[in-house]
């Protein structure tokens, strides 16, 4: 999860249904699953944080981590909520309807809850979506966001129904509106707290009102922070009284303490060997399911050699993935497969596989396409070309076992195929912080997050001068495609366009997709309605289900 | 003796003092605090970075940075986070975190090494002196971590299935929201400070252990244990009046350097037992080139470094007059 704070995830709460159906069911686990059980109300459940909140403005770049949004979800609602099955399904809490009443100009109406209030007492209002779009589009300068896309293309937001109707109107069409006033914050609250839209949400959360299920309690750095149930909340109440975060932040120590019983719920980022203590642990379920982060490799389209698409095309040849998955993630997920498309995952209905015919390490068709590059091989099995080996860098985060295996992988398969591949590995900060954008890199391996909305999340990456297109790729029609896609309100034609747009990227080989990584969800089997849900918003979507069992 | 210690006192300003400028240059050329703020995706505004710039003082120049902080600090003002939270209560909330583990087990490590070593020396070649070499080097060797594994393997989940009720734990320095009599308190307390207490006080034991045992076998050869002996002097009195009191001399100076390590959190010990002191708070900080927490914790674990040096010192006079008056 080393790039929580990229970019595109709350930013982008745009498009996708990504990954495999969030497929249920337990690869293993000693215990039954979250399906309907008797269950009582009340209780605690203890959850084993790998990360601890930056603040609770999951709008800002500061704070777009999963480890906020965890958290905030109980509080802030959002018009839509993006399902295991990589939907999007409107918060029927919050709102009676959220409708497109018009596409010239779009314009989108969305009726709040007579009912809707925030804890404090506040109605949740027009009010509170408008100070979402006025912080978010752009207009004030000294506002850290995590991401203008869509809200800059509103026009307008205003409230009627003694603001209990918004309507916004766009000023130009935006196919992932759905994806829009997601963490709706209580403008009345953070206009007057110290720092406001930055940093007012950063001190006392416990006094931030919610409108969610569960409200903040208490709050010890470094220690826990409590969620109790929150009586003003007019939707179904929570069945749990509270939800405790512990915050372990070395995943090595989660197992023990779901056995000891010290932890009820954990989620990380799952390695071979934890996968095998938790599924040995007697009453506790576990399920690995597909999940939205996928592995890549980008080029730098300013090595001279890998400008060339017949080199970037002979590595993606001559690269095994399946055998790549088998030695990786494949150990411990069986789910895992290797993955044809960057915008759409495997398992979605819109995704088609594009890379079919590239990623089955097929040495001899590799060495073909560097001979007719003009690639001559040297007597040291390395190829070459008006004198100069063709000797590229791999550079991946230093410490990460599974990348720094696939590394390892490549550079043997590359041997094989005549290219020399020199492993420059550095630590997280340094690769994210200054190699990426400062582009100084052949090759790089890291995962990029999808989310339900995948062509506004993915513009960025592959457009001509994107902030995320590290590698200076260039198109002109992928991003004529973006426009045209992001201005499509018909879903199905976006999507047409979405596969369109991967086609492209893999005719100019901009990238490899390797595979989608697993998620691991854990928790003792005295606890019931928990699910997994891969994508951003993770298991805790629906933490006012979660419950224990009846005795 | 007073005067010994206050002319150690005296010495101890100035390199305080040349500690805080040692520690501010290696701070303040460290790396920039906002590289991360900078590097996001899409960029932060001009102005956020600005701000939060003039908000760290980091739009000053280097010397005039330097004395607002010193200034400030002497005063206990340690400034604010990268995230705006003030780092004085969060320093001392760590620190006090790291007492706890450390204080007993320093307790415990210091008891168990000179028993241990004296043991060891007095019945050299023997299965006691074997026993306790085997252990020491066995401590010495093995990682904190997987120690740490057996710990709470064996040590909590398998006890706490035998007592049939939650009485050790593996991570944490306490129980979320804790509750209920003072008793009750007292027993989660303890419950987790029992593995990482054990850890560290094995990991220290073990090499000090071993310092103890040379040492004392160093002192039962010299000529006035011999004399002492000849002199018809009781074998108790030999060993405690003459030979331990001056073996423990060099250990002092040992323990007293390490334990004000300690103090700066073993890093690897919280790290494995969840515990957040202040190791944890220095790993923390140097990830995110947080200075305000750098210069705290430096100065600090400094201090506190100088202090126990000035105790051991003291110490030392307390065991060897001619210390104390040469």
């Amino acid at each position: 999860m080393d790039r929580l704070r990229s970019v595109r995830w709350a930013a982008l709460l745009v498009g996708i249904a990504l990954i495999a159906a969030a497929c249920g069911g337990g690869d293993g686990g000693g215990g039954e699953g979250g399906t309907a059980a008797a269950i009582k109300e009340g209780g605690t459940l203890n959850y084993a944080a790998d990360q601890e909140p930056t603040g609770f403005n999951e709008n800002t770049s500061s704070d777009n981590g999963t480890s906020v949004l965890w958290v905030t979800i109980n509080m802030f609602p959002r018009a839509f909520h993006s399902q295991p099955d990589f939907t999007v399904k409107m918060d029927e809490n919050l709102l009676e309807s959220a409708e497109q009443t018009s596409t010239d100009p779009q314009t989108v109406v969305y009726k709040i809850k007579q009912e809707a209030v925030w804890s404090d007492g506040t109605p949740v209002s027009a009010d509170d979506f408008i100070y979402l779009w006025k912080n978010s589009n752009a207009t004030i300068k000294s506002n850290d966001i995590a991401s203008t896309t869509g809200y800059d293309q509103i026009g307008s937001v205003t409230g009627s129904d003694n603001g209990k109707t918004v309507t916004a109107v766009f000023k130009t069409p935006y196919s992932d509106w759905k994806g829009l006033f997601t963490g709706i914050l209580p403008a009345h609250y953070v206009q007057k707290r110290p720092g406001g839209w930055n940093d007012g949400l950063d001190k006392e959360p416990e006094k931030i009102p919610s409108a969610g299920p569960y409200i903040v309690q208490s709050y010890t750095p470094g220690q826990s922070l409590t969620l109790v149930r929150n009586d003003k909340f007019w939707g179904p109440k929570a069945h749990l009284d509270s939800v405790v975060y512990r915050f372990l932040p070395e995943s090595t120590t989660q197992p023990a303490a779901l056995q000891n019983n010290e932890a009820d719920l954990i989620y990380p980022q799952p390695q071979l060997d934890m996968v095998q203590q938790v599924q040995a642990i007697p009453d506790v379920h576990s399920e690995i399911n597909n999940g939205l982060i996928f592995e890549h490799l980008d080029f730098n389209f300013k090595n001279e050699h890998l400008a060339d698409v017949n080199v970037r095309k002979a590595i993606a040849t001559g690269l095994n993935i399946q055998d790549l998955v088998a030695r990786t993630v494949g150990q411990f997920s069986e789910k895992t497969v290797p993955l044809g498309n960057r915008v759409y995952m495997n398992g979605q209905p819109e995704y088609q596989d594009h890379f079919g015919a590239y990623g089955k390490g097929d040495v001899a068709a590799a060495q073909k396409l560097l001979e007719d590059a003009g690639y001559t091989k040297g007597s040291d099995g390395i190829y070459a070309k008006g004198g100069k080996k063709l000797s590229v860098r791999f550079s991946t985060v230093a410490g990460n076992a599974l990348r720094e295996t696939t590394g390892e992988l490549l550079q043997a398969k590359m041997k094989e195929v005549g290219v020399d591949i020199k492993i420059a590995n550095v630590d997280s900060q340094k690769l994210f912080g200054e190699v990426l954008p400062n582009g100084d890199y052949d090759i790089t391996l890291f995962a990029w997050v999808g989310t339900t909305f995948p062509i506004s999340s993915n513009q960025d990456i592959y457009r001509t001068g994107g902030g995320s297109n590290y590698g200076s790729y260039e198109s002109s029609e992928v991003d004529s495609l973006f426009k045209q896609a992001l201005g499509e309100l018909d879903p199905a034609k976006a999507a047409e366009i979405g596969n369109q747009i991967d086609q492209q990227v893999t005719d100019d080989m901009a990238t490899i997709p390797l595979f989608a990584k697993p998620t691991f969800l854990a928790y003792r089997n005295t606890y019931a309605n928990i699910r997994d849900n891969a994508t951003n918003e993770g298991p805790f979507f629906e933490t006012s289900l979660w419950a224990q069992k009846a005795a | 003796m007073l005067s010994f210690i206050v002319r150690r006192l005296l010495i101890s300003i100035p390199l305080v003092l040349l500690a805080s400028v040692l520690v501010f240059l290696l701070v303040a050329n460290s790396g920039d605090p906002l590289a991360e703020l900078k590097s996001r995706n899409p960029p932060v505004p001009q102005q956020v970075i600005e701000n939060r710039e003039h908000e760290l003082g980091l739009d000053k120049p280097l010397p005039q940075r330097y004395v607002t902080w010193l200034g400030n600090f002497v005063q206990g003002d340690m400034g604010e986070t990268v995230r705006g939270v003030e780092v004085r209560p969060l320093l001392w909330q760590r620190l006090q975190i790291t007492l706890r583990m450390v204080i007993l087990a320093s307790i415990i490590a210091i008891v168990l090494a000179i028993g241990a070593g004296v043991l060891s020396a007095v019945r050299q070649y023997t299965v006691t002196d074997y026993t306790f070499t085997f252990a020491g080097f066995l401590f010495l060797s093995m990682p904190v971590f997987w120690l740490a594994a057996l710990l709470k393997e064996y040590g909590a989940i398998r006890l706490n299935k035998l007592f049939g009720q939650q009485v050790v734990f593996t991570v944490g320095a306490e129980t979320p929201n804790l509750t209920g009599s003072l008793g009750h308190r007292l027993a989660d307390y303890a419950g987790h400070l029992f593995l990482p207490t054990i850890a560290l006080a094995l990991i220290s034991f073990a090499a000090w252990s071993r310092y103890q045992r040379a040492t004392m076998l160093d002192v039962l050869s010299s000529d006035y244990i011999r004399l002492a002996k000849a002199k018809g002097l009781s074998r108790s009195r030999v060993m405690t009046r003459h030979a331990l009191r001056n073996a423990l001399i060099p250990l002092v100076t040992v323990v007293a350097i390490d334990t004000g390590a300690i103090f700066g959190g073993a890093i690897i010990t919280e790290r494995v037992f969840s515990w957040q002191g202040m190791g944890a708070l220095l790993v923390q900080g140097v990830e995110t080139s947080d200075i305000n927490v750098l210069l705290s914790w430096l100065m600090v674990t400094s201090v506190i470094v100088v202090l126990f040096n000035l105790i051991a010192d003291v110490l030392y006079a307390v065991l060897d007059p001619r210390i104390r008056y040469g």
